[in-house]
């Protein structure tokens, strides 16, 4: 029954955009009759895609094992969180869920954007669509969440147990969020550019989107991190994963636009840059699903591949990039050349900004893609290691802390200003003592190029928080008391570049200064690590729902004082078999002391315990990015040409 | 200066930056990519540098000595290589399975400073599963 009322769902919601399709193209209706023809069956599609989904989320709930996609990756005994979640746990469910939310971004655009002349707005609606039409086929034809099986099996082979975890309940959509919302992005640019006659409030448009995109993908891919720390059992937070690669360079284009778009409502300049920004962001959020669903790259992400499926999307984002190439081609606007190149203005950086943004997806992207290049060309099967992206990236990291904070300083239409030379000579001045009074209290054996590094980040946050200072201090009530809602937006963007530095300053030192032994421990043993001490104090068992854990006790202490116990495990899943390590983290300020256990014997364990100084800031810094983004989403400047200071 | 010139000073300097910036990316990836062997394609000539090889670990050959030391064989039914790894292994760890260990050939064993048992559904990396497929 399910799958016959999903099949019938998805083809209803295809038929429905067809005619969305129809209704927005045939010349013959007029305006105002067109304009509710399309919403009506944009409304529809949205609908029928939304009942499609809950009615998969029904199968799982109730374990129809009818439905092939519920019998692999589901079963019976299946906590009720993971199998609601477990709907985006295998690619089938995924690519519903892709679906979902980009019918849900067409729902929004129909429904919320209504400030925007009807002639794009409707461009925009078909473009969606379109985009929508061609996900429905590839789902119907390659990936039918729907697919039926007789006689129904007993029981389900059920969910691959690293995924039985609470990051799969907020990961997968957070991610999905930013990447479709920047479809919107995509739609709303294609359409800009199909319209002949432009308003300048464009951005406007375009900018809620590609703001609250970046806020989503931001957050998705720090949660990633997070749960990769801990679920993976080796205290890594970034592998440099295809995956992880195909989310970071649409967040890197995203970043570009945001920049760019501020530009554009300040000054009016690089109009087509902007445009084509926000094409490449969807582009590559294409590219990433291509990469991930074909399985032509290896990774720990991948969901059972098939080399159709890839072939699919392969088609899909081959007309799509086409297409929107094509016509901003034919819309190039020629860039007046009459403003003044200053070369000490804020745009100049932003400029900057984005140039050394690029750079970085390119090296990225290369680096990912050169062992398929290499084994099509040589047959040689290679890997690139992270080691390279390290040094690549290093020192285009290293150019972007130098100048990101120095940007913000800077007037959108003068050369220097005197206030900007006298902070950011404050900022050098207090950055330089600082990391003088930080070598001296905690004094680690640091090389030149960490020290470099860890110094760019405290100079990211210092100049952040001195330009946030008031203007003029003899006025300072007055200046803190309009430190409100007019100057949230600025608030939110230092935060964001003040986080950036913090995110950078716990990457740096928890790579750099981090401490790590694998070693075999008897009972009672005690090991020493940087100035804790750890013993281990024998093991135990504990019955989960669909596991048992094989506990072992340790106890955390440091100055012969009890700190914490910890507990990481080894977790048997009953019906598979499989076996995962869980972590045990404990936290100590800023920094962690992180516990797995290999080898579990009557006598003795093996045990790996590391000491990760300042690896929270990484975390902390990602959620701080994306919150002072959402201070400037919700109370950004609505009016073309006057951007906040 | 005029406008001319400080646009061309923008440019060249971008210009100088990309080069140094595919520069240092060949070197970078001419350094750092490590190549695969199944255990029939190696030769010992490659004493010394980093590479990983991927096979099945050979039923019967793990031992695990007392101190973190573990020993085993790979094979991909024309070749084995021994290999040695000191660290703990992985959950998915197991004789007859397929692994990919990275690392370096000194005197004819292999020591691994990393050992993947990667899951997807059939238990078996990618490049193992094709290595084997053509033997």
């Amino acid at each position: 029954m399910i799958a016959f009322t999903g099949n019938i769902l998805l083809l209803f919601a295809l038929l429905s955009s067809i005619a969305t399709l129809l209704f927005a193209k045939i010349p013959a209706i007029d305006g105002h009759k067109k304009y509710k023809f399309v919403c009506l069956f944009g409304i529809f599609q949205f609908l029928f895609i939304l009942f499609s989904y809950f009615l998969l989320t029904y199968g799982f709930i109730i374990s129809d094992f009818s439905l092939v996609t519920v019998w692999q990756n589901s079963e019976i005994q299946k906590p009720l969180i993971y199998k609601i979640t477990g709907v985006w746990g295998n690619h089938e469910g995924s690519m519903l869920l892709w679906l979902l939310i980009l019918s849900v971004c067409l729902f929004f655009i129909i429904n919320f954007d209504k400030k925007i002349p009807k002639s794009v707005q409707l461009n925009t609606i078909a473009i969606q669509t379109s985009i929508i039409f061609a996900f429905l086929l590839f789902i119907l034809f390659t990936s039918n969440p729907f697919a039926l099986q007789l006689p129904i099996p007993i029981d389900g082979v059920g969910l691959n147990t690293l995924l039985q975890d609470p990051g799969l309940i907020i990961h997968p959509p957070l991610l999905y969020i930013g990447y479709v919302g920047y479809s919107v992005v995509f739609s709303y640019s294609v359409a800009i550019m199909l319209e002949n006659k432009l308003t300048e409030n464009w951005a406007r448009w375009i900018e809620k989107w590609a703001y609250i995109s970046w806020i989503a993908l931001t957050l998705g891919i720090c949660i990633g991190s997070w749960w990769a720390y801990y679920e993976l059992g080796w205290g890594g937070w970034w592998f440099w994963d295809p995956v992880e690669n195909a989310s970071l360079l649409p967040w890197i284009t995203g970043t570009a636009l945001l920049h760019s778009l501020l530009n554009y409502k300040s000054t009016g300049q690089h109009r087509d840059w902007t445009l084509l920004l926000s094409i490449l962001t969807f582009s590559l959020s294409l590219i990433g699903t291509f990469l991930v669903r074909s399985g032509i790259l290896t990774s720990v992400h991948s969901f059972a591949s098939d080399p159709q499926r890839g072939l699919w999307i392969l088609i899909i984002l081959s007309l799509f990039i086409f297409f929107s190439l094509f016509i901003f081609l034919r819309n190039l606007q020629k860039e007046s050349e009459k403003k003044d190149f200053f070369f000490l203005r804020r745009g100049t950086f932003i400029l900057i900004n984005n140039y050394l943004l690029m750079v970085s997806v390119v090296v990225i992207f290369f680096g990912m893609m050169y062992p398929l290049l290499l084994e099509a060309i040589t047959g040689d099967r290679i890997t690139v290691g992270p080691k390279y992206f390290n040094i690549v990236i290093a020192p285009l990291v290293i150019l972007i802390a130098i100048l990101m904070p120095i940007g913000p300083n800077l007037s959108w239409k003068d050369n220097w200003t005197q206030l900007a030379v006298k902070r950011l000579m404050i900022s050098f001045v207090l950055t330089i003592f600082l990391i003088i009074a930080m070598q001296i209290v905690i004094y680690e054996n640091a090389d030149a190029f960490h020290l470099l590094l860890i110094s760019l980040a405290i100079w990211i946050f210092i100049v952040s928080i001195v330009d946030l200072l008031p203007r003029d201090l003899s006025n300072f009530r007055i200046e803190f008391s309009e430190l409100k809602r007019k100057n949230l937006p600025i608030i939110g963007s230092r935060i964001t570049h003040m986080a950036f530095g913090i995110m950078i300053f716990g990457i740096i030192y928890a790579s750099a200064y981090s401490e790590n032994k694998d070693i075999k421990m008897n009972l009672g043993d005690i090991i020493q690590i940087d100035r804790f001490e750890l013993q281990y104090d024998g093991f135990g068992t504990h019955i989960g729902e669909n596991y048992d854990d094989l506990k072992i006790n340790f106890t955390l202490l440091k100055d012969d004082k009890k700190i914490a116990n910890m507990t990481p495990a080894k977790r048997f899943f009953r019906k598979s078999g499989d076996i995962t390590t869980e972590a045990s983290i404990q936290k100590y300020y800023f920094d962690h002391v992180y516990v797995t256990v290999g080898e579990v014997q009557e006598k003795f364990i093996y045990a790996s315990v590391s000491y990760k100084p300042f690896v929270r800031f990484i975390w902390l810094g990602g959620f701080l990015m994306a919150f002072g983004v959402l201070l400037k989403t919700l109370f950004r400047s609505k009016i073309f040409g006057t951007t906040n200071v | 200066m005029t406008n001319k010139v400080k646009r061309l000073y923008f440019y060249t300097t971008a210009t100088l930056l990309s080069a140094l910036a595919i520069a240092l990316v060949l070197i970078a990836l001419d350094e750092n990519i490590i190549y695969f062997y199944s255990p029939s394609e190696i030769n010992q000539s490659k004493d010394g540098t980093l590479l990983r090889v991927g096979g099945l670990v050979k039923d019967g050959s793990l031992k695990i000595d007392s101190n973190l030391g573990t020993k085993f064989i790979i094979e991909d039914n024309v070749a084995e290589v021994s290999i040695i790894y000191n660290g703990i292994l992985p959950d998915l760890f197991r004789e007859g399975q397929g692994i990919v260990a990275e690392g370096k050939f000194i005197d004819n064993l292999f020591i691994a400073n990393e050992i993947v048992a990667k899951h997807d559904e059939n238990y078996m990396p990618k490049e193992v599963y094709e290595s084997l497929k053509n033997k």
